[in-house]
């Protein structure tokens, strides 16, 4: 049984930052949020548009 | 969602998902994303056409804020166990929709009266969208704004706050369930008596689906119950037991929402327990203890209440009625009570019964705010 995870230890590890979109990677920035490139940052829509074109199932966290 | 603990296997798992943050509530399509308010953190795992396969995040009375932020109700092992699942609905989904629409179709939830916190009532007139700290955009809501704007909007239009805006995504304690964290819905635990017990569930069941929707976690059966009616009925459970598939039938009785706790639920409970009661309320086996004085920092306490209560002092009836929870006395004082009305209390004080008498707020308060 795995031990309980703080709600920020769920989840996968940090990659190397690549450049996302300006105005998200602003808004990280801002936040002082680190998160991985692989996430679509605070856009839903590009989240949409993601999934249908790659035929992936979406993850949307709120948090 | 960022990590500070490597998994490898959840990692390979979160890769087979398009990934997205969502940081604030403005601007979130309500219609789409309904899920329970309290948490801090929540997944929902879906297709890229709004169609929900299911949730992951549970709130309970052991959901604490503390400086890690951590909720016991949620582990690795249940996120992968619901990943793996979601993965599975997938498949089945774009290989038949059809096969899964009449499945699926109970995941997403009956059309809000609004559709984002910003068209709410409440957020308009209170004006809680502020700026994202340190950028120059608004929208800054949390989620459990989202759940006082709701309230707050109620009261402002004078419509009533129903029963499932207040004791929300109801607990699989509610039915008598105890449910494993580490799995979609295993059963580690029934009730002897309850809803639960009396429909046949045993510890080691795997519960399957509940209304006929898949269960990826204990949240979807939160979900199943936020959405159940308030008058009661039958709630179909298909489980796996012993390795085979069995359907069961729990029978919900009538306003079983009630029978519920919201009171724990601090960030909505708590401020309009201090606001119509005036005190810090908890369940008795006599009716409802006034734990506390409502605490220093909350500045909008019912003042006509705190005069005449003290600690320790137990409710026993309420306008002439008895048998009260601390829930239902809550939401008698939102709903009931007319702004200015006089409330009659019986208390007991020192193993004395007395009377005693305060005004709810002569003027609509607002629930919104930190």
């Amino acid at each position: 049984m795995n031990r309980p995870m703080g709600t920020l230890g769920i989840c996968v590890s940090l990659l190397i930052l690549a450049t996302l979109p300006a105005q998200q990677d602003e808004l990280r920035k801002a936040l002082e949020d680190e998160v991985s490139s692989a996430w679509i940052y605070d856009d839903i829509e590009a989240g949409y548009e993601a999934a249908r074109k790659t035929g992936k199932p979406l993850l949307v966290s709120f948090r | 969602m960022t990590g500070q603990e490597t998994d490898e296997e959840l990692s390979e798992l979160a890769a087979k998902f398009v990934r997205v943050r969502i940081i604030q509530m403005g601007g979130v399509d309500l219609s789409v994303f309904q899920f329970d308010p309290f948490l801090s953190w929540s997944v929902f795992l879906m297709n890229g056409d709004k169609t929900i396969y299911g949730r992951f995040g549970t709130a309970s009375p052991r959901t604490r804020r503390n400086a890690k932020d951590s909720n016991p109700n949620h582990t690795t092992a249940g996120l992968k166990a619901a990943l793996r699942k979601a993965l599975e609905v997938h498949a089945a989904w774009q290989k038949d929709p059809s096969s899964m629409a009449k499945a699926l179709a109970g995941k997403s939830g009956p059309k809000p009266r609004w559709r984002t916190i910003e068209s709410m009532p409440a957020a308009k007139k209170y004006g809680r969208l502020g700026r994202i700290k340190g950028t120059d955009e608004r929208g800054c809501a949390h989620c459990h704004e989202v759940q006082r704007a709701r309230i707050d909007s109620c009261l402002l239009t004078g419509e009533r706050i129903p029963d499932d805006m207040l004791w929300v995504y109801p607990h699989p304690e509610a039915l008598g369930l105890t449910l494993s964290r580490d799995h979609c819905a295993r059963v580690t635990r029934v009730e002897p008596g309850s809803v639960a017990h009396k429909a046949g569930l045993e510890a080691g069941d795997d519960i399957l689906s509940m209304q006929g929707q898949p269960l990826l976690s204990v949240a979807d059966v939160s979900w199943v119950l936020q959405t159940f009616p308030d008058d009661g009925g039958k709630l179909a459970v298909s489980i796996r037991r012993d390795g085979k598939e069995q359907q069961k039938t729990m029978t919900l009785p009538k306003l079983w929402r009630q029978e519920g706790d919201f009171g724990w639920r601090y960030r909505v409970a708590g401020y309009a327990m201090w606001l119509w009661s005036g005190v810090s309320l908890e369940d008795h086996e006599k009716g409802v203890r006034v734990a506390n004085l409502s605490p220093r920092w909350f500045k909008k306490p019912n003042r006509s209440a705190r005069k005449v209560l003290r600690k320790g002092d137990i409710i026993v009836a309420v306008d002439g009625k008895r048998g009260w929870t601390r829930s239902k006395y809550i939401a008698y004082l939102m709903r009931e009570k007319k702004l200015g009305s006089v409330v009659r209390l019986r208390v007991l004080r020192g193993g004395e019964e007395i009377a005693a008498r305060f005004q709810v707020p002569d003027k609509q308060p607002e629930v919104l705010g930190h």
